[in-house]
């Protein structure tokens, strides 16, 4: 057997701990230690941060894997913009108050980057997490009843109360309340908005 | 008792017998583990389609929720993988004759603790403790898991770590028992310090997604072809330099570079994380198609005899998806070209083809010539196996397909803008349906395989002159 100066469990070690500076030490350093951009027509620091039930919201959304369906990372490609998913690319600082990055890998539903921007009623995305082919018709996405409670009306009905269509059937007299649950998840997905430009990603203009 | 090594001469003097004992107990133990977490995982993925044609039912049902089921499926499939492979790549160290010192008491906490934190991770999944993003492993399980491997490393240190010169099989295992450790380090350390947060997060897991995947799961794979193709045919391989020389191209570049086989580099990552990742993924197509060209001339002077062995249509079926994931990989490496496909049903088709197609059959094929011969038994039925090699086959073929014409679809469609996107989901959904016709067939398949591995264990049939079995050797 050669006799090397050198182990061999050494040389495993150097050679993975090369392999963890280049691609975990120098990529933290370059886009784990970015700072927020000051846009120059509002003078607000961008990305905005999240509320404190948005930050709810998506541990929601991460519970129930919502990222197996949907990505939150929109291309420079035809797709995107046919799709008007947005109008730039997602670049690493977009994400730098999300607690966790949902980029996802498939589009079994649509991108959700500008979600917040494109559909900004609470109370449509209510009406979709709890039907969702009410108001998509042809829609593949589960319905999320859990996150909501079927309760019996007591004098006035809430104002919170989903106005559904005919079509979804509720017994005379109740009324469908979002839990807190789906109130933090609403509220996140509001907030799903890359409407600002950035350096490294000015917005493109129509 | 199944195993026994209580004389004090076992550590220093490898024999036969020692070799049968101790393959006699990893087949009992993560053979039946992992064949019973890949029925679960058959299941939860049998579910997950229900879910998807009929997401209205259960919607009451937090734990039963589509995203849910569909992790879990994820960890019980990586649950069944990660012990068949860890089996196999264990027997070729015995079968090698590099022996364990302390099989017994630590090679069992280890196997409770990885079987622990499957459970456990199945558990936080369904009751939303999810962790990091869409991340694999629920916060308690990546703990137990760790600890779990860990209880390993003192086995495996004088078979692998300290060998200056081991077999191009061995070298795989090598490669996956030193990634892991060392990535799941990474992982916790990472964690822990709050740095699995925004982009760099993202990152960070992918990163560690692809050294479970590419270097450690992948290599075991490997391995387990390389040693099939040596028992196929028992001459040395004409070219073993090419093997070494796959190997480091398989190592060095992808530690370095994090290429995969089926994910696509982040769009938001910089340019230079992507061009790397680029040039990692065509090193990593290059060195399978490398391995497994030095394969086929090894194997095909032989191709007729073995036309009779039960396992080798399980073999030659993995080792073909393997070969089809290089060259579709090399092909989408390039950024250009990947771009198109990206975030539709291609992820899903390379995934079926990575884990239905070479994992799942190249375990099959393992188990089907070699249990035979470590166990000195007979399969109880010849027809079964055949049957389920054509289950697993159609299922495997059928769903790629169908997912291929579905990732056509969506990139043709969803770059018109006047076709709406549901319209587009719309079209795709038979084909959908389809992949989840061949669930059950894949179901019906590990309900086969299960049933004969049962059966052999409870040697129910161990007359060798009724054995439909076929051994080229």
């Amino acid at each position: 057997m050669k006799n090397n100066s050198i182990p061999s469990f050494v040389k495993i070690i150097f050679t993975f701990f090369l392999g963890w500076l280049l691609l975990i030490w120098i990529p933290y350093l370059q886009f784990g230690t970015q700072k927020l951009h000051e846009d120059q027509e509002s003078g607000d620091l961008v990305p905005r941060p999240l509320s404190g039930l948005a930050v709810r919201g998506s541990k929601i959304y991460e519970q129930n894997g919502c990222a197996t369906c949907h990505t939150q990372q929109a291309r420079n490609s035809r797709e995107d913009k046919v799709q008007g998913y947005s109008k730039r690319a997602s670049v690493a600082r977009d994400y730098f108050y999300q607690p966790a990055t949902f980029a996802g890998m498939n589009r079994f539903g649509p991108d959700l980057t500008n979600v917040g921007g494109r559909k900004k009623s609470a109370e449509w995305h209510h009406q979709h997490l709890f039907s969702p082919q009410t108001v998509s018709p042809g829609s593949i996405m589960p319905a999320y009843g859990f996150l909501y409670e079927k309760k019996r009306i007591v004098g006035q009905p809430s104002a919170e109360a989903l106005k559904l269509p005919v079509s979804v059937p509720i017994e005379e007299g109740y009324e469908v309340i979002p839990s807190e649950q789906a109130k933090a998840l609403v509220a996140y997905l509001l907030s799903l908005d890359q409407s600002y430009s950035l350096p490294e990603s000015p917005l493109i203009e129509e | 008792m199944i195993f026994s090594n209580t004389d004090p001469s076992y550590e220093f003097l490898p024999r036969e017998d020692n070799i049968k004992t101790e393959n006699e107990y990893l087949t009992i133990s993560l053979g039946s583990l992992s064949l019973l977490w890949l029925l679960l995982s058959g299941l939860f993925l049998l579910v997950e389609s229900i879910k998807l044609h009929a997401p209205e039912l259960f919607n009451q049902l937090s734990w039963l929720s589509y995203g849910k089921i569909h992790q879990a499926a994820q960890l019980t499939l990586l649950g069944a993988l990660t012990q068949g492979l860890l089996w196999m790549g264990f027997s070729f160290i015995v079968s090698n004759r590099q022996f364990f010192k302390r099989l017994n008491s630590l090679f069992f906490i280890s196997l409770s603790l990885l079987n622990i934190s499957f459970i456990v991770g199945i558990i936080e999944l369904l009751s939303g403790n999810s962790g990091h993003g869409t991340f694999i492993f629920p916060p308690y399980s990546l703990i137990l898991f760790s600890l779990g491997f860990f209880f390993l490393l003192p086995l495996l240190w004088d078979s692998l770590f300290k060998i200056q010169r081991l077999s191009p099989s061995l070298m795989f295992v090598a490669l996956s028992f030193w990634t892991v450790p060392f990535s799941l380090v990474t992982i916790l350390f990472l964690s822990w310090g709050g740095y699995l947060q925004g982009a760099y997060g993202s990152w960070a897991l992918s990163w560690f997604s692809h050294h479970f995947l590419s270097l450690f799961l992948l290599p075991l794979g490997i391995a387990t072809v390389l040693e099939l193709a040596q028992k196929y045919s028992p001459k040395p391989i004409q070219n073993p330099a090419s093997l070494r020389f796959a190997f480091w191209i398989y190592a060095i570049s992808n530690l370095m570079t994090s290429g995969d086989l089926i994910g696509t580099p982040l769009p938001f990552i910089p340019a230079w994380l992507r061009s790397l990742q680029t040039v990692g993924s065509l090193f990593l197509s290059f060195s399978i198609l490398i391995i497994l060209l030095t394969l086929f001339r090894h194997l095909k002077p032989l191709l007729s005899d073995l036309k009779n062995e039960l396992s080798f249509p399980f073999f030659a079926f993995a080792t073909a998806s393997l070969a089809l994931l290089g060259v579709l990989k090399a092909l989408l490496a390039f950024q250009e070209i990947g771009k198109w496909v990206q975030f539709s049903t291609m992820t899903n088709a390379l995934q079926t083809l990575l884990y239905f197609g070479f994992f799942t059959m190249i375990f099959f094929a393992w188990i089907y010539h070699q249990l035979p011969l470590l166990l000195e038994r007979v399969w109880a039925s010849s027809s079964l196996i055949q049957t389920h090699f054509w289950l697993s086959a159609l299922s495997t073929g059928i769903t790629t397909l169908a997912l291929f014409i579905a990732s056509g679809l969506q990139t043709y469609r969803n770059a018109i803008s006047e076709i709406p996107f549901l319209s587009t989901v719309m079209i795709i959904r038979p084909l959908l349906w389809i992949q989840s016709l061949s669930r059950v067939f894949q179901f019906s398949g590990i309900l086969m395989i299960s049933l004969l591995f049962l059966l052999l264990l409870l040697n129910w049939k161990p007359n060798p002159k009724n054995s439909m079995f076929s051994n080229p050797r």
